[in-house]
């Protein structure tokens, strides 16, 4: 990590030394083993604010990690909780009171089918992941069930890019000419919806391509899809 | 698969306006390409991301007693679990034997493939032809998919040449001898009036329709027909289970389409025979053991290295730098083999011959926008915009990269015009590349 | 009987003994697959499937860790034979060598591998492309593992990466597995450690002659390795 140098790991790979004395802070993907701090999958090393070293990679299937906000799929509905696919190895568990206002009287309306917004609180790998859709606060915040729209499955390289600070260059095209709200998913899922069914399905194609585009190729792609459509109204 | 009920509901909602979730037309059909393998009788198709292939294995024996002088067609359909976490591998799925009774009834009961031109010495020895289905990648529609590529190897297929020996008759069985290809060309297969399919997939009460479904819709679907035409243009069957009914009205634009459909297909399948008649003859004189490469329609990357030397110590290979803000590939010496530079192909678009339904104007233009926009994918830390990129050096065997020219991109707006543009650009790549 | 490479004699394709056929590398081939990619070494091809970490049937389940299924298919004997059991197991026993299955307990992961043209190499290749699949899934290893093929022809010749023909009129042939990772950060290179993971060996064949073999197939080994790297680093340059 000493070179400021990005380059591309293999799993197994050594990505750093490790010091005779002091912390290291390790995040996914990463573990020590001798003297060496290795990667066990592969992507691109990766320091956090907070000096945590991991590795970015990418993968369409998810590994839960406690903060994480998903999006899920209810697939049952049992007396105190709530099945929800979240797109890991095991389905979470999201309980009933969970819900900002939710009573043992006042329950969610919450039914198998519908999609939700939900933040990790516990996941270990020996035990059912939990979910909420309260923030710290006791607040609902964006957290509970998602109406309309439609989602889509874009693997977790690209919500990361599209959580990322400055925004993603696809969104901000698409925002100059298109109104939507989406919500993004770090389980590698994400939810749009417009006022128009063109807008939505427009925005999630152009989402789904623009994942290895540049960012002006990002541009010409808005603006071709979006010509296109505004042909279709007028004709 | 776990569909949520907000997007049954879209798919729904959406259909209304004749808007399908991939940006597809409702009567759009996915991108078909067939690759046909050089080695062996095989056919592997494309629908989108559907992804089947069927290889045929002769077998020498002998016939069924109640027909001996008729050779056999066994289907197998594996639903293999490659191609979805649903599948369970085995190959006793009833999605698969459902398939395998759809291709018994197209392709042996109606006659299609002359069973008696399969005998070899009537009674004693005859042609059975194990047709193996295999399903690879599951993005809906297997149907189609599943007897293109089956139709695709019966036409593909070769029949060795046998060698009768009846001088030692006096036992009263004959000796056969099957003989290579070296020796004697094999021969093709007589096949009649091939049937293709066309799936629609129903939503609501049969009021929405649409062709060629994707996983998603047909799992929002209340209903799915399939139709299958034969080359006389005569409806061989209508396949549907359970679910919602078809609208009268529909029925025969539906059998219209399906018509054009496999009409259209069938165009280009011969095509593609046709080509890879050429390559085959070409390749056995030349000794190369290249079919056409095909990409996937969802591949990020693909990467060649030419046949090198080992007992040297293995070099180093010089990996682009990210920093040098070229798009140019620095490879020395690429035309010495013995050193084995790498050369990286980029995933391009002259993946064999596109089997598409020219009418389709969003389609094409769907399908040359990523095309051209491919291109520039893995360029993306290197070369500044205003720079066209730079052809690739060719290595021996390895076909050169047609110049994709981003500039032209660039400029004016005009939708019509650019689709003019796009399409002139794609068909240029593709003469290249056949060049 | 001394076994050795010599550089002259040419082979079927127009090889030298010692030289290895062209490689392919293709990933995510598979739309609907965690991760897939598609390995070949000149006429063979192999497709390889990678579904998990998901869950299993509870009969199936360890409760420690996850468990690895191999389902081995060619399309000239799709109800699988011995041969495919043998190569499924030698695959599922060869990749848990690198899994870090203890991270993911009470789950399978299925690693699907569908022959699509066989001319030699063939344990070889579906193992590389193994390999290359479970990178691309982000199922957690330890290392890659490379592989590589060695025939030794009637004559005593050692042949690297022997076509299907080969194989058959060889009179002994060598399948080899070796783990690969960078040693170092910011390594260049991959190293292919000395130790093999992996030996199937079939024939008659001096102790000599094993080991020449072994150290043939430890080169083509690097070979694989290097081309890998290569690989991966295009795949991923777009984060």
């Amino acid at each position: 990590m000493s070179s400021g140098k990005l380059q591309v790991v293999g799993p197994g790979d050594a990505i750093a030394d490790l010091p005779d004395t002091g912390e290291v802070r390790v995040g996914a993907g990463v573990i020590a083993a001798d003297r060496l701090l290795r990667t066990v999958r592969a992507g691109v090393p990766r320091q956090t604010k907070n000096r945590k070293i991991w590795t970015e990679g990418r993968s369409k299937r998810y590994a839960p990690c406690v903060g994480d906000n998903v999006i899920g799929t209810v697939i049952e509905r049992r007396s105190d909780d709530f099945v929800v696919d979240i797109g890991g190895p095991f389905a979470a568990v999201l309980n009933t009171l969970a819900f900002e206002g939710a009573t043992r009287r006042n329950r969610p309306k919450l039914v198998e089918g519908d999609l939700v917004y939900a933040r990790v609180v516990f996941a270990h790998k020996d035990t059912d992941t939990e979910l909420t859709c309260l923030e710290v606060t006791g607040k609902a915040g964006g957290f509970g069930p998602l109406k309309g729209g439609m989602s889509i499955n874009c693997g977790s390289a690209l919500s990361r890019r599209l959580l990322a600070v400055p925004p993603a260059p696809v969104l901000t095209a698409l925002g100059e000419t298109l109104k939507y709200e989406i919500a993004v998913g770090q389980n590698g899922r994400m939810w749009i919806d417009a006022p128009r069914s063109a807008s939505v399905v427009l925005i999630a194609n152009a989402i789904e391509r623009s994942e290895f585009l540049r960012e002006d190729q990002t541009r010409l792609l808005v603006q071709k899809l979006t010509s296109h459509m505004d042909r279709l109204d007028d004709g | 698969m776990h569909i949520s009920q907000n997007d049954r509901l879209f798919i729904l909602k959406a259909l209304k306006e004749d808007i399908r979730i991939d940006g597809r037309n409702p009567f759009d059909s996915r991108k078909v390409t067939v690759t046909l393998g050089l080695h062996n009788a095989s056919a592997t198709v494309s629908m989108g991301s559907t992804r089947v292939t069927t290889t045929i294995v002769p077998v020498l024996d002998a016939p069924f007693p109640d027909r001996p002088n008729e050779g056999t067609l066994r289907f197998n359909a594996e639903y293999s679990p490659m191609a979805s976490s649903e599948f369970e591998g085995g190959r006793h799925s009833e999605a698969g034997m459902e398939m395998i009774r759809l291709l018994e009834q197209v392709l042996r009961n109606s006659r299609a493939v002359d069973r008696e031109a399969l005998c070899v010495l009537a009674g004693q020895k005859v042609w059975h032809l194990d047709v193996n289905v295999t399903v690879l990648d599951h993005a809906g529609n297997l149907t189609d998919a599943c007897l293109l590529s089956a139709v695709a190897a019966l036409m593909v297929f070769r029949r060795p040449e046998v060698e009768i020996n009846t001088s030692n008759s006096g036992s009263g069985v004959a000796r056969t001898l099957v003989l290579s290809p070296a020796v004697r060309e094999p021969l093709p297969l007589s096949l009649h009036q091939l049937p293709l399919s066309t799936t629609f997939a129903l939503f609501g009460a049969g009021e929405s329709i649409v062709i060629d479904p994707t996983s998603r819709e047909e799992a929002a679907a209340s209903g799915v027909v399939t139709i299958i035409v034969n080359t006389n243009s005569d409806i061989c069957a209508i396949r549907k289970a359970s679910g919602v009914g078809i609208p009268l009205a529909q029925v025969q634009r539906l059998m219209h389409l399906a018509s054009n459909r496999a009409s259209e297909m069938m165009q280009d399948l011969k095509e593609v025979l046709q080509q890879h008649e050429a390559s085959r003859v070409s390749s056995r004189v030349r000794r190369h053991a290249s079919a056409p490469q095909q990409l996937g329609a969802t591949s990020r990357s693909v990467n060649m290295l030419p046949p090198n030397d080992i007992s040297a110590t293995v070099q180093p290979y010089q990996l682009q730098e990210q920093d040098s803000g070229s798009g140019e590939e620095t490879s020395s010496g690429e035309d010495d083999m013995s050193v084995g530079n790498p050369v990286r192909m980029i995933a391009s678009s002259a993946e064999g011959v596109p089997i598409s339904s020219h009418a389709q104007e969003a389609q094409y233009q769907e399908a040359a926008l990523q095309h051209i926009l491919t291109g520039g994918r893995s360029q993306r830390k290197a070369a500044p915009v205003d720079r066209p990129v730079a052809s690739k050096k060719t290595a021996i065997g390895l076909q050169k990269e047609p110049q994709i020219d981003l500039d032209f991109l660039e400029g004016d707006t005009d939708p019509e015009k650019d689709v003019l543009d796009m399409r002139k650009a794609l068909q240029t790549k593709n003469k290249q590349w056949q060049a | 009987m001394k076994a050795e490479i010599t550089a002259p004699d040419t082979r079927e394709d127009g090889r030298s003994n010692s030289s290895a056929r062209a490689l392919r590398c293709e990933r995510e081939v598979l739309h609907r697959a965690d991760g897939s990619a598609q390995w070949e070494q000149g006429g063979t091809k192999v497709l390889a499937a990678v579904y998990g970490p998901m869950s299993t049937l509870a009969r199936k389940e360890d409760p420690e860790r996850a468990i690895i299924e191999v389902t081995f298919k060619q399309p000239e004997s799709p109800s699988g034979t011995d041969l495919e059991r043998q190569y499924e197991h030698i695959i599922q026993q060869t990749l848990a060598g690198v899994i870090q299955t203890a991270m993911h307990p009470r789950t399978a992961i299925s690693v699907i591998l569908q022959v699509l043209e066989h001319d030699g190499s063939l344990l070889a290749c579906a193992l590389n492309a193994a390999s290359t699949a479970l990178t691309e899934a982000a199922v957690p290893m330890t290392s890659i593992v490379v592989s590589a093929a060695v025939a030794q022809d009637r004559k005593g010749d050692l042949l690297i990466d022997p076509t299907r023909a080969e194989e058959e009129a060889a009179g002994a042939t060598g399948m080899f597995t070796f783990t690969a990772r960078a040693e170092a950060p910011g390594a260049e290179q991959l190293t292919v450690a000395e130790d093999c993971l992996t030996s199937i060996v079939r024939g008659p064949t001096t102790t000599e002659g094993l080991l020449q073999m072994l150290s043939l197939g430890h080169k083509g080994a690097q070979r694989a390795a290097a081309f890998s790297k290569m690989s991966l680093t295009q795949a991923y340059d777009f984060l």
